[in-house]
């Protein structure tokens, strides 16, 4: 009882014109944010950080939080129309998302991201609502040996039932993993593979190898073919009605809603391997489950709704080992220095004594989900206009947008160079049908990958994978690795016995 | 397709396989460093023999499917990719700022735009250029020829 007056106390709080106003302001900041590619989350909340000093801690964490909650909404649409993703979670819309708006369905496409993205939101936060007073056990089961294991479970998911062949998949899985070992080892701070170059010493960036691999190839086929992305047709219109009916899918599909943002969310609350990993998480259990699985990858609506639900989902899960441990759940929980500017310290004390403050945050969470959902689907159309122009004319500016976005990003020069030496290895592995997506989040998970290991390995011996979670967490990567063959020898069988 | 298959797994091998072998003979770092490489290295010196094997052999694999080529020939592919490349040497040579309005005015009117949308389209990005990202974020965008610059 007394938690649902803490609720209620949170919601009011929320409730106040300066927040609302901060908050209106935020949002459009974190949906251009997002819409750019090149410009990441954490971009955003590196440029906000300096205004939230001097504000009370309320204030300053809504600005952060409700600019970082929306980035993947705006990053949705630019993975549909362009086929580029936002930001590089929104990579896993780009595989159906971006098909879609070829063949004239961007409008639906955009519906069911963005109202996905808001409803998906609001579930992480529903979730981490319900779980607040609970926390501590829950973390608690997951050690560095599960993190080793949900990381991996995530790269071989994708790598298994993403885009092309499974072989070619685990390829791109484990060569985005041997990517990412360039550099400072986060473990020992020995400078990996640096052949005396500077740039080299701390290793490959995301934002480079996302732009190389994602936008490069895109936009080579833009400027060879010169014509639009959509085709000039009638049907190819994007109406309010074509967003409409995207909108509608997602409450045509409750249980792939349901189970994305569920995933989202559970991913979401492990440290370190929530944000990337979550859609193409969902994407790939989605694929397994659906009765049309040869669909993924050529515009499925499933493909768009299920990492769009997790994507946001995961904001939420996110939020609860940052507010009680103090380990941000995902790379974009990196707000965590606005609480220490805030002269809050998250933690398990944390939860203690300022539990009003953290329920305040996931309504945040909340309405910003809702209004950046709402405020998009509302201009879908109109952006989405884009894609009727001719590819001579979006290629080149959106090439310049891509080199100033990399710049941007960590203002080195080197940085626009390797977009074009990721985007030649994007081009290839696009060509031969090898999986961009499991390459990108390979890449991304390895930090956690290695490190969870190596502490693994010190704390456990090398039977640290006998624990009853992580177990249960090996069981299901067996599962996902061979269901799909599995299953298409059982339809096989059935097939030469009918 | 087969060649361009069988190359990039020959590519694969050899790049993992040199990478490997540096760290562990040329820099010769420790066992601590060196593990999670040798894990992940042997795993696709494993997978990339069997697909160079498999690409030889002319192997279908299965899930494979026929994809459109992006570009109709290679001239073509090379035509295109010296076109995006082109945007390196412009930033490079005139800083961001010029070198993006010059790269997209050669571009455009290169490619059958006329002068006025040309004109339009690259002053219209030098506007966003400055008003968003030098302006807005606080981009400290390099004005001059890069390594000339104040």
């Amino acid at each position: 009882m007394e938690y649902f007056s803490l609720l209620s106390e949170g919601f009011l709080r929320v409730m106040r014109p300066d927040l609302l106003l901060i908050m209106l302001a935020a949002i459009p900041f974190g949906l251009i944010f997002g819409l750019v590619p090149g410009l990441s989350g954490l971009t955003a909340l590196a440029i906000l950080l300096p205004f939230i000093y001097g504000m009370q801690p309320l204030q300053g964490l809504a600005l952060l939080l409700s600019a970082h909650a929306v980035i993947y909404t705006g990053g949705s649409v630019s993975a549909i129309i362009l086929g580029i993703p936002g930001s590089p979670p929104n990579a896993a819309t780009v595989l159906d998302g971006f098909p879609m708006a070829r063949q004239g369905r961007g409008g639906e496409a955009m519906g069911a991201a963005l109202a996905a993205s808001g409803l998906g939101g609001i579930f992480g936060v529903l979730v981490l609502v319900a779980i607040l007073p609970i926390l501590e056990p829950i973390v608690l089961l997951f050690g560095s040996p599960e993190t080793f294991f949900l990381a991996l479970m995530g790269v071989a998911f994708i790598a298994v039932v993403g885009e092309g062949p499974m072989q070619k998949g685990l390829i791109s899985g484990a060569l985005g993993i041997f990517l990412a070992l360039f550099g400072y080892q986060s473990v020992t701070g020995v400078p990996r593979f640096w052949f005396g170059s500077d740039y080299l010493l701390d290793g490959f960036r995301i934002i480079p190898l996302a732009l190389g691999l994602f936008a490069i190839p895109e936009l080579i086929a833009l400027s060879s073919k010169g014509r639009a992305v959509a085709h000039d047709s009638d049907e190819s219109k994007i109406t309010f009605a074509q967003v409409k009916e995207g909108v509608w899918q997602v409450f045509r599909h409750p249980a792939l809603f349901f189970k994305s943002s569920a995933i989202g969310a559970v991913v979401g609350v492990v440290p370190g391997v929530g944000g990337e990993t979550s859609p193409f998480v969902a994407y790939a259990a989605a694929k397994q489950t659906s009765k049309h699985p040869e669909l993924f990858g050529k515009g499925s609506i499933e493909g768009v709704i299920a990492p769009e639900s997790s994507n946001n989902a995961k904001e939420g899960g996110a939020l609860v080992p940052t507010l009680a441990f103090g380990i941000p759940g995902s790379t974009g929980m990196a707000l965590l220095g606005g609480f220490l500017i805030l002269g809050l310290e998250p933690g398990p004390e944390f939860l203690k004594e300022h539990m009003d403050l953290g329920v305040g945050l996931a309504m945040v969470v909340a309405i910003s989900n809702l209004f950046a959902a709402a405020v998009m689907i509302l201009l879908a159309r109109h952006i989405a206009q884009i894609t009727h122009l001719e590819g001579h004319i979006l290629a080149p500016l959106l090439l310049a947008v891509v080199v100033l976005g990399t710049f941007a990003s960590k203002q080195n020069p080197m940085d626009v160079v390797y977009v074009f030496v990721f985007g030649g290895l994007g081009y290839i592995l696009k060509e031969l049908s090898y999986s961009r997506a499991a390459l990108i989040l390979g890449f991304v998970l390895t930090n956690a990958i290695e490190s969870s290991l190596h502490i693994s390995l010190r704390s456990y011996g090398w039977l640290f994978w006998m624990r009853p979670v992580s177990l249960i967490i090996i069981a299901l990567l067996a599962l996902g690795i061979l269901w799909p063959t599995v299953k298409r020898r059982m339809r096989a069988r059935k097939a030469s016995a009918s | 397709m087969k060649a361009f298959e069988i190359a990039s797994a020959a590519v694969l091998l050899l790049f993992v396989a040199f990478i490997i072998g540096a760290g562990a003979f040329f820099y010769g770092y420790p066992m601590n460093v060196m593990r999670f490489p040798y894990f992940v290295g042997g795993f696709l010196l494993l997978m990339g023999a069997w697909r160079l094997r498999g690409a030889i052999r002319g192997e279908r694999l299965e899930g494979e499917t026929e994809e459109e080529p992006t570009t109709d020939s290679i001239g073509e592919f090379a035509r295109t990719a010296l076109w995006l490349l082109l945007i390196l040497p412009a930033v490079w040579l005139l800083g961001y700022p010029a070198g993006i309005t010059a790269y997209l005015l050669v571009y455009f009117l290169a490619h059958g735009q006329t002068w006025l949308t040309s004109v339009l389209l690259s002053a219209a990005a030098l506007a966003v250029t400055y008003f968003v990202f030098i302006v807005f974020l606080r981009v400290n965008l390099p004005v001059w020829p890069i390594g000339l610059g104040p």
